[in-house]
Parts: structure tokens; C-alpha cells; sequence
């Protein structure tokens, strides 16, 4: 960091525009940040996991008219790796910053944000059942939305459902249309067998 | 003597509410922990009606989907068509004719009067002032007529197109909307008579429930919750769509931050959309509904997040495009689900009997909550 950075304090050398700050994060964070650039007229950063929690503190705090509310956040499968987008907002103008950062499949682990942003609970908790993401400190590990004893992630690319009569794809009957009028011999698994003896 | 100076010792008893108890507005289960009458802490279990639709996203094509979009938040269907398409557009480029984007904007706010009259009907139920739910749905039934004359459906539409409408306007609409506002103007203020100035309603309602905007704020509450507390936050006003730049009307907020506050910000913002409906009659060109677009769309890879202001708070919607026909990832961010999250800090402290009156004023609907 450079003498004036220091001289005039972080949020003046922050600034308001949204460029200024990508520069700043860049330099302030070196290595952490991966790309932060504008694009759509919103700030995009892309982060090291170990440096989301710092990038986020910085832009929630230590900015002019900071991104101090989380709206939103949610995961990606790219195939060969997962991706967990945070969307912060700036209260006064709505305007939204997507903050990413990039997690290997087999071992996805990262800090949680709920320390910053209570709203990470609840979505840090369907990431993390819907995609297999584990929120290091998280305060409420449990599943969200799915039921406790659930196995595996559906919203990764390469989930099957359990196997279950209503889950699979091929159909009850050969040909349902003769089974409705009673041309076909009905099937010994089939409900309908019960009711018809 | 000293068994009566002794401190009088309660137990701390666990009550189960729902998931299926009349005033929970769905499939909804909370574990309530009391001491006496005061609940000392809440826990939400939601996902009874959770039907992965994120994951169906992924397996239809992008005009497939619209219909689908209905089904989140039930209540404000033409809303989340609105998002979804404009989101789809932004993604693929393509600019809808201003006709459409005129058509839009009253649909949507035809549609939040809508949704606001189911809230003002059941919340008046919540909290023991039975008659106003007739009343509500009475006018409520109104509009559902005329979703009914433009779109064919009263609940669930699938009326928005990629780049257009599925039809224009029938003849004679504009003379439809305009008798029904007049006729609204004076019906709305006998609701505020029966319920919004009812002695008893403000005394069951007023400094219960109260967050501040920080709170608020942090636990990611949006719309009437967030803006009853005093955050002027409306992306209609702070980021606009559609035709919500070219029309004049205010953002309501209340500072107190109770139940009292949000049911006046509806109450309002029905006001703020009938100014908004009148312009858009006004205002709206004739022309073109449908832009030229591919019977298949097929965006360039890509990612685009769109948001919207539903009656509920902000509705957004993530798509990421592999150039596909289908698209490769769609999250949606659902008010309910958020504003559901700031409830235990909304009732810690309070009593067990406020709890329906506090989970009534955040209009939460379970279809978007679980999604």
C-alpha cells in the first residue's frame, strides 16, 4: 500500500466508483482477488477462498456508501468446479456487486459470512445442502430445505435421485393405453391389481 | 415466609406450531421455546413445499420456463413472469417494443393490488377482524376478472412472452381499468375505515414485532418489512424496469417498524400503484407487442442478474447461459424466503400471542419461501 493510501484513510482512497474500488481491492489484496473488474455497471470479484471474508469486510465497512446488505447468494457447478456468488447490495442506490469465489469439487470448503451478514445464514445453508459446500464457523450447520437424512447434492450437474417407483422414468405400464381398457394383463407390482381382484 | 419470598421458578416449554396450523399460511412449522407467555426463541423448519424448481429450470428450454415462474410466488404470478423474461432478454439482447413494457408495468401493478388485498383479507383474520376478508377479496375478485379478460387465467397466467405478450390487450380494457380504480378509491377507504382506523386493530398491531433498519437490513428483509422500518428501498425507484422511470409516484415508509408500519406501507403503496396504473393508461403508446425473436432462444454464454420489486420485497433472478436452448443455472432469490429469516428477531422477546399477528405482517407466502 502506498503512503497516500494511508494518509487520506480507506475511504477516501476507496472512493465511490465502482473501477476505483476494483483498482483498490486489487492492491489492497494482491494474490486474494483473482479478477475485480466493472461490467454491466456492476462490480464483479472474483476471490481466493481464504480472502472472501476480508474482501467482504472491506467492502461492507471500509467504502463510501458501502455494500453493507447482502441480498443474495447461491451456488454454481461449472463440472470441474463449484462456484458460491455473493450479492451485495448498496442500501442507498440498490446497486448490486456479485462477489465469487471458486471452490474444487472434492473438497469444497470456505469461511462463512454470517459473522458480516446475518443473511448468509439461511442461503450459506442451502448451498451448502444443495451443493455439497461446507461454511467453515457456520453457526447452524443443519439442513435447510431438504429432509435431515437426505444423501447427496441435487443442484450438482451430476446428481441421480434415489431410486424410488414415482422417481423413475420409464413407465408404469408397456403400454397404458391398452391397460386402461383392459386389453393388457395387468402388472403384478401395480397398484391397480389390488383393486381389480 | 420463606417459601414466599422464594423466586417464583418456571419451566421452559417447547411448542410445535404447525406445519399444518390454520394462520401459518401454508406448509409451515416453527419450534417455539416459552417461558410463561414470552417467547424466549423461535426456530423456522421450512421446505415442506420445496420442489427444487432451479433444478427443473435446468431441464427446460428458456421460453418452457415462463410457465413455471407462476408457481413461485403464487400470489404475484405476472410479477415473476416480468423478472424471469426480463432477465432472459437482458441475457439474449433482445428489446421489447414499448407497447409490451407499458402492458408490463400495469400487469404488475394491477397484480400487487392483487396481492396486497389477499394480504389485508387474511392478515385481518390473523389478528380477529373477520369481516375485512370479505371485503378484500370482494374487490380482489374484480381484478382477478380482468387477469381473466387479458390473460385467460385468474391464478397462474403464462401471459409474458421473450420480447412480447402472448396478446394484446382486449378492446375496451382501458375503460375496464379506469372504472374499476375509481370504484377502488372509495372502496379502499372503507377498508382504512374498517380496519387501518379500527381502535382495536391499532392497539393489536402497533409497537409489536419491532426491528430496527439495521436489523432489518442485515437479516436481508426486503419490501414493505424493510421499508417499515424507514429504508426508502424500492428497485422500481432506485433501479428502474420496465416503465417505472417514466411514471411519477412516492416510496412509502414508516419509521416504527411494527406490524402497524408494514400494513400502513401496503396500504399506501395500493394507493402509489393506482397513481402508477393511471399514467401507464395515459402514457401508453399503440404498436407493436412481439419483438423479432428466435423460436428458440439461444443466448450467448453469459450470466445476468435481474431484479425486480415484487409485492413481497426485491425479487431477483440469476441466469447463467452455456449457449445452450436450456439455461445451465437459474437461481431465484425469493422475498418470502429472506423476510421469513428476520422473523425470530422480530418475536424474541414478545409474547406467544402477538406470534400470528408478527408472522401475518410479513406476508410471507411458502411457495417462494421453499421454492
Amino acid at each position: 500500500m502506498t503512503d497516500s493510501t494511508n494518509d487520506t484513510g480507506p475511504t477516501a482512497a476507496a472512493g465511490q466508483n465502482n473501477s476505483d474500488i476494483a483498482d483498490n481491492l486489487r492492491e489492497q489484496f494482491g494474490e486474494q482477488i483473482h479478477s475485480a473488474d466493472v461490467a454491466d455497471d456492476t462490480l464483479q470479484v472474483e476471490a481466493a477462498a481464504e480472502g472472501i471474508l476480508a474482501v467482504c469486510r472491506h467492502l461492507s465497512t471500509e467504502i463510501d456508501r458501502p455494500y453493507r446488505y447482502l441480498s443474495d447468494a447461491f451456488g454454481v457447478d461449472y463440472g470441474d468446479h463449484l462456484q458460491v456468488v455473493y450479492h451485495l447490495v448498496r442500501p442507498e442506490t440498490a446497486e448490486g456487486a456479485l462477489v465469487r469465489t471458486n471452490l474444487p469439487r472434492d473438497n469444497a470448503t470456505m469461511p462463512t459470512l454470517t459473522g458480516l451478514y446475518n443473511t448468509a445464514n439461511w442461503a450459506e445453508r442451502e448451498i451448502a445442502e444443495m451443493f455439497g459446500v461446507t461454511f467453515e464457523g457456520h453457526p447452524d450447520p443443519r439442513k435447510l430445505l431438504l429432509p435431515e437424512d437426505w444423501q447427496g447434492h441435487p443442484l450438482r450437474k451430476d446428481y441421480q435421485p434415489p431410486d424410488h417407483p414415482y422417481l423413475r422414468s420409464e413407465l408404469l405400464h408397456e403400454d397404458p393405453v391398452a391397460f386402461l381398457s383392459g386389453e393388457a394383463e395387468p402388472d403384478e407390482d401395480s397398484p391397480e391389481t389390488d383393486l381389480k381382484e | 415466609m420463606s417459601e414466599a419470598a422464594a423466586p417464583l421458578t418456571t419451566e421452559e416449554m417447547v411448542v410445535n406450531l404447525g406445519p399444518q396450523h390454520p394462520s401459518t399460511h401454508g406448509v409451515l412449522r416453527f419450534v417455539l421455546t416459552l417461558q410463561g407467555e414470552t417467547i424466549v426463541e423461535c426456530v423456522s423448519h421450512i421446505g415442506y413445499l420445496h420442489s427444487s424448481l432451479e433444478k427443473i429450470a435446468e431441464t427446460l428450454r428458456y421460453e418452457q420456463f415462463i410457465t413455471n415462474t407462476d408457481r413461485f410466488d403464487y400470489l404475484n404470478g405476472l410479477g415473476n413472469e416480468l423478472c424471469y423474461v426480463q432477465a432472459v432478454e437482458k441475457l439474449a439482447g433482445i428489446e421489447p417494443p414499448p407497447r409490451t413494457r407499458f402492458i408490463r408495468t400495469l400487469m404488475a401493478e394491477l397484480k400487487r393490488i392483487s396481492s396486497h388485498l389477499v394480504y389485508l383479507g387474511t392478515y385481518g383474520n390473523d389478528v380477529g377482524a373477520m369481516t375485512i376478508f370479505l371485503h378484500a377479496f370482494r374487490e380482489r375478485e374484480l381484478l382477478l376478472d380482468m387477469f381473466e379478460a387479458v390473460t385467460g387465467g385468474r391464478l397462474l397466467y403464462n401471459y409474458l412472452r421473450i420480447g412480447g405478450l402472448r396478446n394484446d390487450l382486449p378492446t375496451g380494457f382501458d375503460e375496464r381499468v379506469y372504472s374499476f380504480l375509481e370504484h377502488f378509491s372509495s372502496r379502499l377507504e372503507e377498508m382504512n375505515d374498517l380496519l387501518t382506523r379500527n381502535r382495536i386493530f391499532v392497539a393489536r398491531t402497533r409497537d409489536v414485532g419491532v426491528i430496527t433498519a439495521e436489523q432489518a437490513l442485515g437479516t436481508g428483509a426486503t419490501g414493505p418489512t424493510l421499508r417499515g422500518c424507514g429504508v426508502p428501498y424500492d428497485i422500481r425507484k432506485l433501479q428502474p424496469y420496465a416503465v417505472y422511470d417514466q411514471v411519477e409516484f412516492d416510496v412509502p415508509t414508516f419509521p416504527e417498524g411494527d406490524c402497524l408500519a408494514r400494513h400502513l406501507v401496503r396500504m399506501k403503496e395500493m394507493c402509489q400503484s393506482m397513481r402508477i396504473i393511471r399514467q401507464v393508461l395515459e402514457k401508453m403508446p399503440e404498436g407493436e407487442i412481439q419483438a423479432d425473436v428466435p423460436r428458440r432462444v439461444k443466448p450467448e454464454p453469459g450470466e445476468v442478474y435481474e431484479r425486480v420489486e415484487s409485492p413481497r420485497g426485491e425479487l431477483g433472478c440469476y441466469l447463467l447461459s452455456d449457449g445452450g436452448a436450456n439455461p445451465y443455472r437459474m437461481h431465484w432469490r425469493a422475498p418470502s424466503f429472506y423476510n421469513l429469516q428476520v422473523l425470530p428477531e422480530m418475536v424474541r422477546g414478545g409474547m406467544v400471542a402477538d406470534f400470528i399477528a408478527i408472522l401475518g405482517s410479513l406476508d410471507v407466502i411458502v411457495g417462494d419461501i421453499d421454492r
